[in-house]
């Protein structure tokens, strides 16, 4: 569904179809303002040592709309789809469990499969979470994917031995929403 | 285009253009309202124990019925043009500069002389992000804006460049 800018009357026109389905349209629009939320419950999502961004595993739907009456959430791909196109804030929060191996630990946002955004911090050997917001105008078809990464380090160094690390339960959580036209 | 209440009509009234024209110019509002974001390109060292203002250098959008820029990458000042509530998002992305003690700190500072928000956590040896969130609150005309930080780590910390890590969001909530 696409803007189309609001019609402007002149002394004299009828008040029919050509001022009468535009104004409907916006309205549709912003009275079903495109809106996704998803959480990751009831299980924890155990992610690989730098293997990449990886999904996490939202698995439940809290809202998702669009005037176009396609769903935005994409439940295969854990990653958002544009159905109308905007300005687009993101915000995803992810809580860790940390362990004792150290090293970063990072979630961001991707658009189109590329990293656009992202939060790091150390891996303090105990819970931590905090949000991480983005805006990004999206074209219909864009794709909006929120990621988690992670690298400890050994000795110092990175590592890559192939150990896994948890987000708690019942705590990540994503939703994007149409902030403006 | 500015808001003006929509009128009510009653049975047998005429509906005027000026009504349709109300109409549009409030769908417009809403539609595209008052906003503006921008980030850092560029990195900026922050001196030990130092409040310090961060500059964006780089706009993503920003719009505004008044047709006025809200944001002014020069000075890294968001400036309120149309009254009403405003939320904002932000975050600061520092480098890690060999030290893990003190703290990072992120804040949202009104008419350049106090934090509506901040956020603090440790100070980590590695890169870490400090963001910040301000709910929505009431702004008048002229009122100001802007991202600012703060780190006590006993050295210089520098805020990163990385994609969109430091960055500013000011959003129009609600007339």
């Amino acid at each position: 569904m696409a803007w189309t800018a609001p019609p402007v009357a002149a002394v004299g026109d009828v008040f029919g179809q050509r001022f009468w389905d535009p104004l409907s349209r916006q309205l549709a629009v912003l009275g079903l303002r495109p809106m996704s939320s998803v959480v990751a419950s009831p299980t924890t999502t155990s992610l690989v040592n730098n293997n990449g961004n990886e999904n996490i595993n939202f698995d439940t739907v809290k809202v998702d709309q669009d005037p176009t009456g396609m769903p935005i959430f994409d439940p295969s791909r854990k990653l958002f789809v544009c159905r109308t196109a905007g300005w687009y804030l993101g915000r995803m929060q992810v809580q860790w469990v940390g362990d004792a191996q150290g090293g970063t630990l990072q979630h961001g946002w991707e658009k189109n499969g590329v990293q656009i955004m992202q939060g790091d911090r150390g891996n303090p050997n105990r819970l931590q979470g905090w949000p991480v917001m983005v805006v990004t105008f999206l074209s219909v078809d864009d794709t909006l994917r929120p990621f988690v990464w992670w690298q400890p380090t050994v000795g110092g160094a990175y590592g890559t031995h192939q150990t896994s690390l948890s987000l708690q339960a019942d705590v990540p959580s994503a939703n994007i929403r149409l902030v403006s036209l | 285009v500015s808001w003006v209440t929509p009128p009510v009509k009653a049975v047998g009234d005429v509906l005027y253009a000026a009504d349709v024209n109300t109409l549009s110019g409030d769908l417009t509002l809403l539609a595209t309202p008052p906003m503006a974001s921008a980030y850092k390109t560029a990195t900026q060292s922050i001196a030990n124990v130092t409040g310090t203002n961060l500059v964006l250098d780089t706009v993503l959008m920003d719009q505004d019925p008044t047709g006025s820029a809200i944001y002014n990458s020069g000075t890294g000042v968001f400036t309120i043009r149309t009254a009403g509530a405003y939320s904002a998002e932000g975050q600061v992305q520092w480098q890690a500069n060999g030290s893990s003690t003190g703290t990072a700190q992120a804040a949202i500072r009104k008419n350049g002389t106090a934090n509506v928000v901040q956020s603090v956590a440790d100070g980590q040896n590695i890169v870490e992000s400090s963001p910040v969130v301000m709910e929505a609150q009431r702004f008048v005309v002229g009122d100001t804006l802007q991202l600012r930080c703060f780190q006590d780590s006993g050295a210089a910390r520098t805020v990163d460049n990385q994609t969109q890590g430091t960055f500013m969001v000011l959003r129009f909530e609600s007339l």
